[in-house]
C-alpha cells in the first residue's frame, strides 16, 4: 500500500485542513439526517439535536406519494440498466477485441455523447415524445434514460474487457467455443467486478435523472428526483418531510456502496496497477 | 456465428463478428441520440408548427430572435460566471483532499468516506438540503451566525440578488468535488515512493518536492480533468438552480440550460430552445477542439 507524502512540520496544518474539509463534506448530510428526525415544531427551535429522535417523518413520507415515485425511479432505472448493460457488453466486447472500419469513430462518438450538454436534447425529445404520445410512459422514458446510460456502459466496459488476456479467449476458441459463449461464459464472469462497477455508475445516473423527467413526465411516471422538488411548490415547505425523503432517496447508494466498498475503496487506493 | 479466421498474432479477425456485436448499440444510439441531435440542428434554422413534424427552413431568424432576448444574454453571463466560479473551486478542493489522502495522515478511511459522501447524494437531494441550510430563519448558517454573535452577517441567501448565484454554486461545488478528488488521487498514487525518497536525499523541502516531483505527474491529468469539469458545469447547473431558486431572484441565477428548459417547457418556444442549445453545443465543440489542440504532443518534451 502506498504511503505517499510524509508530512513533517506540515502535520498540524494537514490535520486541520482534513478536519475542515471533512466538516464541509459532512455538514449537509448530518443536517439532513438530524432534521429528518425532528418534529415540525423543533424545526423552529434552532436546536441542533432533536429532543426525541423519531422516525415519524419517515412513516409520513412513505405513506404519501413517495412510494409511488420511488417505484417509478426503480422501474425506469432498472430497465435502463438492464438494456444498456446488455447492449454495452456486446458493443464493448466488439470494440475491445476486434478491428473493423469505423471502430474508432464509434468509440469517439460514445465519448462525445457523454460530454454533451443535456440541453441539446430537450427540444427534440419534447417534440418527439409528445408527438409519439410517449410522454409520461415508461417505454418513452426508458428510451431517454438509455440514451444516457448506454455511453457510460460502453465506455466503462470497454476498459474492463481490454484487461482480459487474449490467451484465455484463444484457448476457448480452440476448444470450439463460439463468440457468444466466450462473451457470456468466460469474459463476463471474469470481469464481474468491472461489470458491477459499470452497473453501479449507470444506476446512479438513472436514479439521479432530473431535467428530462422534469420535462417529460407527469404524475404517473414521475421519478423520485422530480417528486422531491415538488415538496417545494407549496408556500410552506415541510422541511422535516423533505429531509426524510432525501435520506430515503439516498438509501440505495448506501446499500450499494456497502456492497461494493471493497472493490471501490480497494481500486481507489491501489492505484492504476492491475495484474 | 459467422466463421472465424484462423487465430493469428494480433486481434485482427476479418469477419463480421465485430461489427455485428456493436450494431445493436449503434442502432440504438443512432435512434435516440444522434438523430435527435441532428433534428435539433435542423430546428435551430427552421420553424415548426406542431402537430406537423415538418420543419420549414427560415435561415437565421431564430438566432435573430434569440439575440433580441435580453434574458438570453443574462443566462450566458450567469453560466460563464458559474463555470469560472465552480471549476477552479472544485479543482482546488479536490487537489487539497487528494493530497491529504495521499499523505501519511491518520484516519484515511474516515476522511475518504467523507470525501465521497457528496457524490453519493443525488444532485436534487443536495440542492434541497442546502436550501434548508440557507433557510433565512431556521437554517443552519443563519442560526450559527446568530449564536456566534455575528447576527449582522445573516442573509436571505437564496432570495438576495447579490448572493443567490454564489449560494447556488456552492452546493454544486460540494457535490462534484469528489470527481476531482478521486481523479487526482489516482494520478497522485502513480507517483512511486522512490521519487519522494530521491527528492529527500537531494535535500528538497516539502514545497520543492511538490513543485518538482508531484506537479509534473499531474500535468497531463489536470488538463483532462479541467475539461471534464467545464463540460459538466455547462450542462448540469440546472439540477441545482431549478430546485433552489428557479432562476430568480430577478434572474440572477438564470443559467443557460435553465433558459433553454424554460423556453422549451414553459413557453414552447422550440425555435429559441433549439437555437440556444445549438450555440451551447458549438461552444462545447470549440472547447473540445481547443483542448485537443493544446494536448497535442510537444516536440520538445515529448509528453
Amino acid at each position: 500500500m502506498r504511503m505517499g507524502f510524509t508530512l513533517g512540520k506540515w502535520q498540524v496544518f494537514a490535520y486541520v485542513a482534513a478536519g475542515v474539509l471533512s466538516l464541509f463534506y459532512l455538514l449537509p448530510v448530518i443536517s439532513m439526517v438530524l432534521t429528518s428526525l425532528k418534529t415540525p415544531t423543533e424545526l423552529f427551535s434552532a436546536q441542533i439535536f432533536p429532543a426525541r429522535p423519531s422516525l415519524a417523518n419517515y412513516w409520513e413520507v412513505l405513506q404519501g406519494a413517495f412510494g409511488h415515485y420511488a417505484l417509478n425511479s426503480l422501474i425506469l432505472t432498472v430497465c435502463s440498466v438492464a438494456i444498456s448493460t446488455f447492449l454495452g457488453i456486446l458493443a464493448a466486447y466488439g470494440i475491445s477485441k476486434f478491428e473493423f472500419r469505423g471502430k474508432n469513430a464509434m468509440f469517439l462518438s460514445v465519448l462525445f455523447i457523454r460530454l454533451l450538454p443535456r440541453a441539446i436534447l430537450l427540444v427534440p425529445y419534447y417534440i418527439f415524445l409528445s408527438q409519439l404520445h410517449l410522454t409520461n410512459t415508461f417505454p418513452g422514458l426508458v428510451a431517454v434514460y438509455v440514451a444516457f446510460a448506454l455511453p457510460i456502459a460502453i465506455w466503462l466496459l470497454t476498459g474492463f474487457f481490454k484487461t482480459v488476456p487474449r490467451e484465455i479467449e484463444e484457448a476457448a476458441q480452440i476448444d470450439g467455443c463460439s463468440t457468444w459463449q466466450i462473451i457470456w461464459r468466460i469474459v463476463v464472469p471474469m470481469c464481474a467486478p468491472g461489470i458491477a462497477v459499470a452497473v453501479l455508475f449507470v444506476f446512479i445516473d438513472g436514479w439521479d435523472q432530473f431535467t428530462l423527467p422534469l420535462l417529460l413526465t407527469r404524475e404517473a411516471t414521475r421519478p423520485l428526483a422530480v417528486g422531491l422538488v415538488l415538496y417545494r411548490q407549496d408556500a410552506l415547505v415541510l422541511w422535516h418531510l423533505v429531509m426524510a425523503a432525501a435520506v430515503l432517496m439516498t438509501l440505495p447508494f448506501i446499500v450499494l456502496f456497502a456492497i461494493f466498498q471493497k472493490h471501490l475503496i480497494g481500486s481507489m487506493f491501489s492505484g492504476a496497477v492491475k495484474e | 456465428m459467422t466463421p472465424r479466421s484462423p487465430i493469428g498474432p494480433g486481434k485482427r479477425r476479418r469477419n463480421l463478428t465485430g461489427p455485428l456485436l456493436v450494431l445493436p448499440a449503434v442502432l440504438v444510439m443512432m435512434a435516440i441520440t444522434f438523430y435527435p441531435i441532428f433534428f435539433n440542428f435542423v430546428l435551430a434554422f427552421s420553424e415548426i408548427k406542431l402537430p406537423s413534424l415538418v420543419p420549414h427552413f427560415n435561415g437565421i431568424e431564430n438566432f435573430r430572435k434569440l439575440f433580441a432576448d435580453p434574458l438570453f444574454f443574462i443566462s450566458i453571463q450567469n453560466s460563464l460566471l458559474w463555470v469560472l466560479g465552480t471549476v477552479p473551486s472544485q479543482f482546488l478542493l479536490g487537489l487539497a483532499t487528494a493530497l491529504l489522502l495521499n499523505s501519511k495522515v491518520k484516519g484515511k478511511l474516515f476522511f475518504s468516506t467523507a470525501a465521497i459522501v457528496p457524490w453519493a447524494i443525488s444532485p436534487v437531494a443536495a440542492a434541497m438540503v442546502w436550501s434548508w441550510l440557507y433557510q433565512p430563519d431556521f437554517g443552519f448558517f443563519n442560526v450559527m451566525l446568530q449564536n456566534l454573535g455575528l447576527g449582522a452577517l445573516t442573509n436571505r441567501w437564496l432570495s438576495n440578488p447579490d448572493t443567490a448565484l454564489i449560494a447556488t454554486m456552492i452546493p454544486y461545488i460540494w457535490a462534484l468535488t469528489p470527481v476531482a478528488t478521486f481523479v487526482l488521487l489516482g494520478a497522485l498514487q502513480s507517483i512511486s515512493d522512490s521519487l519522494y525518497d530521491a527528492a529527500k536525499v537531494d535535500g528538497a523541502s516539502h514545497l520543492q518536492t511538490f513543485w518538482y516531483v508531484v506537479l509534473p505527474h499531474l500535468r497531463s491529468m489536470m488538463g483532462t480533468l479541467i475539461i471534464l469539469l467545464i463540460f459538466f458545469s455547462i450542462g448540469s447547473s440546472i439540477s441545482f438552480v431549478y430546485p433552489m431558486t428557479g432562476g430568480g431572484p430577478a434572474n440572477t441565477t438564470m443559467v443557460a440550460d435553465l433558459y433553454i428548459f424554460n423556453a422549451t417547457s414553459k413557453r414552447l418556444q422550440f425555435d429559441l430552445g433549439a437555437a440556444a442549445s445549438t450555440l451551447i453545443f458549438l461552444l462545447v465543440v470549440a472547447i473540445a477542439i481547443l483542448y485537443v489542440y493544446l494536448q497535442r504532443p510537444s516536440k520538445t518534451t515529448g509528453k
